[in-house]
């Protein structure tokens, strides 16, 4: 029974019931620490995404420990950048500055070596890295800081900004990502730069990533069966499973970015959204503005355009750089084939997009339709990392495929087919609604509003036919 | 600008998932309970502490609702001799079936097969496919058949529709369900198929909720029983309920006499 008990823990996750009965209190110290003095807020900050993180590790001290060391050398690395800056110092014919900086960069970079397996030789046991949750976003967070501080994007630091940047515990499992400068200048100015009308957004944002994850959590019983085992599913289940997961992976991904920037918000900081409703693209290089928005502009500005070159050296060039891009972005999701695929198509999809000219009605639709269909194709080879079963998969939709089934599903499994019609709105108006909330500036309705929203989440958080780790946690 | 009474006010919304988990406290008194479902961690933590005080006073008698099967009696019953347990068995007429899918297959396989081996042996079904415990114990027709007391014994066939929850979710729906069914008829004999799904809470809970002797794990027999696609039920076609029928018998005729199959 303690065992049980235990396991409630697992419930401290954002936007899960636990988390929901300390936020209050979380909140006000947040609000009284920041009237109080910025640095309390500062500490006050490091200290509950310690204790938040200590916690969700179930008390797990080595991986705990690992990650705050890491944390402290990236402290001590900057301090070292900062000094050699100004100082004529040479190591190996280098200026101190240009040495220590690929240093930091290769040193941040190993942990994820280590925790996606990505050099048989680098393989450790225990591996403590992989106990690490998010540790990958906190290596691009890193990465970024050093790159944007070695081009001078910010000169100003100190040893609680960095603390507070890197274990700020809305955004340390799945991000979004943001960069030091703005992180820092939204924590510098906290509270005093919200409304009521921004506050309201937050509990808005913390509701609707409730009812996302709900909606996530409804159709992930269902696919998780089929994407484990596709040979033992008709081809029609499996054809509707491609819809499911497109619509699953959205709810859950983009419900995790609402919680996280509705908590953030509740905090006093403005974390960037991450999502604008992306199935509406038109193409690919539409959808990759409107999905994990912080990731692709990552690695547009760090890989793509500061490593490659961008689009400087010709159109050859570009397009082998787009490709390059983009199968690491896949290769950062850990060390299987299938991410790879799934990143060198997008490329391919990117490419193609340059091409992109909807001009009437029926053109943007077709542009509209295939992107679509096609990003939810590719989701199915995200989804299953043996490629033997993503073979077997559209192998069975193709040979056993029967449009009686179809019928079949829609009267047996109404459930889901309710949970996609509203999941899909979801979907679609998503961006609409936040655009139209955050206009909003009655107190009255926004309030009254808000209440009935958080209650109604409630109502349906208690009401879970199952519950799953938030996905992008595991990568 | 940020006025204070607006970050009140914003504070005090933030607290009604406290007042949700007063209600969750007090859910099983209210009716409407059935309505809004309470907080199955404000749930579990309550039948703990309930249970703990049950053992240390042995007082309140409206606790009873929230106690698992006691302890010390599914002790003893451990310990009944093999001969004793030939000398208790009762004759076993009536099975009340309980189930989703699986038992959907096994309603088929019944009718088909097992009806006219066994004539004596009468079974009412109540499945339907994609169900869960939360299903039926809501459902208003199988209480009423069960509080007629007509049944020897309960055949639960659930769990394969819910073995992607998490391992609250999963306790709290097995140990919820096992008191509706003992509140509703407090006489009749449980005992719960258990499907091969990959999750093994499932069998770790029923065990602890319903005692080992009353879990029927298909894990142990399924390489006995041939299969469908999905691994999880038995192949239609090749007999594989029929299989799963007979195992089952086989099984509750350790602790019951079924005349007919002698």
């Amino acid at each position: 029974m303690f065992e049980i008990i235990d396991n409630c823990v697992q419930h401290l996750r954002i936007g899960y019931f636990l988390f929901l009965l300390i936020l209050p209190f979380i909140v006000g110290l947040s609000y009284i620490t920041a009237k109080l003095n910025l640095r309390f807020y500062k500490i006050y900050q490091i200290l509950i995404g310690i204790i938040y993180y200590f916690l969700l590790l179930e008390g797990n001290v080595k991986p705990f420990l690992l990650f705050i060391s890491l944390i402290l050398i990236n402290i001590i690395l900057m301090y070292i950048l900062k000094y050699s800056k100004h100082k004529n110092i040479y190591f190996f014919g280098l200026k101190a500055d240009k040495f220590f900086f690929p240093v930091a960069i290769v040193l941040n970079l190993t942990p994820l070596l280590f925790m996606k397996d990505y050099i048989p030789l680098l393989k450790i046991e225990p591996n403590y890295f992989i106990q690490i949750i998010g540790l990958s976003y906190f290596v691009l967070n890193s990465i970024s800081m050093f790159i944007d501080y070695y081009e001078d994007k910010f000169k100003e630091f100190s040893i609680l900004d960095i603390f507070v940047y890197s274990i700020y515990f809305p955004k340390i499992f799945a991000g979004p990502l943001v960069r030091f400068k703005d992180f820092i200048d939204e924590l510098n100015g906290n509270y005093k730069n919200k409304t009521f009308s921004s506050l309201n957004f937050g509990l808005f944002l913390i509701s609707f990533g409730i009812i996302k994850k709900w909606l996530a959590d409804y159709t992930f019983q269902y696919t998780s069966n089929l994407l484990n085992n596709p040979s033992g599913y008709s081809g029609e289940q499996l054809f509707i499973a491609i819809y499911l997961y497109t619509l699953y992976i959205f709810l859950d991904f983009s419900g995790y970015t609402d919680l996280a920037r509705g908590t953030s918000l509740l905090m006093g900081i403005n974390l960037p959204e991450n999502f604008k409703s992306p199935y509406l693209s038109k193409n690919l290089r539409e959808f990759w503005r409107r999905w994990h928005i912080t990731l692709y502009e990552w690695i547009r500005d760090y890989v793509y355009i500061k490593l490659l070159g961008g689009n400087r050296k010709g159109k050859i060039r570009t397009y082998i750089n787009i490709l390059i891009a983009f199968t690491l972005s896949g290769m950062w999701h850990g060390n299987y084939f299938n991410y790879i695929i799934w990143g060198f198509f997008h490329g391919i999809g990117v490419i193609i997009s340059r091409y992109y000219k909807g001009r009437s009605l029926s053109e943007i639709f077709i542009w509209w339709f295939t992107t679509f269909n096609i990003v939810a194709l590719l989701w199915i080879i995200f989804a299953i990392n043996d490629l033997n079963k993503i073979f077997l998969f559209f192998q069975n939709i193709l040979m056993d495929f029967n449009l009686k089934g179809l019928v079949a599903f829609y009267i047996s499994r109404y459930d889901l087919i309710i949970v996609m019609i509203v999941g899909y709105t979801i979907a679609f108006l998503d961006n609409k609604v936040k655009d139209i909330l955050q206009l909003l500036d009655d107190e009255k309705i926004y309030i009254t509003f808000n209440i009935l929203f958080y209650t109604f989440a409630l109502i349906l958080l208690n009401n879970k036919v199952a519950v799953s780790p938030f996905l992008y946690e595991n990568f | 600008m940020l006025r204070f009474k607006h970050f009140i006010i914003i504070l005090i919304i933030l607290f009604i998932p406290w007042l949700n988990a007063l209600y969750s406290w007090e859910a099983d008194k209210l009716r409407v309970s059935e309505y809004i479902p309470p907080n199955k961690c404000v749930q579990i933590v309550k039948m703990e502490i309930y249970e703990k005080n049950f053992i240390a006073m042995k007082t309140k008698p409206d606790i009873q609702n929230y106690i698992q099967p006691k302890k010390e009696e599914k002790k003893s019953e451990k310990k009944v001799s093999e001969e004793k347990k030939e000398e208790l068995k009762k004759p076993l007429r009536k099975i009340l079936i309980v189930g989703d899918s699986l038992g959907e297959g096994l309603y088929l396989a019944y009718y088909k097969r097992i009806k006219k081996e066994d004539k004596c042996l009468k079974v009412k079904f109540f499945v339907k496919h994609s169900t869960t415990t939360r299903t039926w114990r809501r459902n208003k027709a199988f209480l009423k058949e069960l509080a007629s007391g007509k049944y020897d014994l309960v055949l639960v066939v659930l769990g394969a529709n819910e073995f992607a929850m998490d391992k609250t979710s999963l306790y709290y729906n097995i140990n919820k369900f096992l008191i509706e069914i003992r509140k509703t008829n407090p006489e009749v004999e449980v005992f719960w198929i258990v499907p091969a799904v990959p999750n093994k809470y499932l069998r770790k809970y029923v065990e602890e909720c319903l005692g080992k002797d009353y879990t029927i794990a298909m894990d142990d027999f399924i390489n006995e029983i041939p299969l469908s696609k999905d691994k999880i039920h038995p192949d239609i076609k090749k007999n594989g309920y029929t299989k799963l029928w007979h195992i089952v018998l086989n099984k509750l005729a350790e602790y019951r006499e079924i005349d007919c199959l002698k």
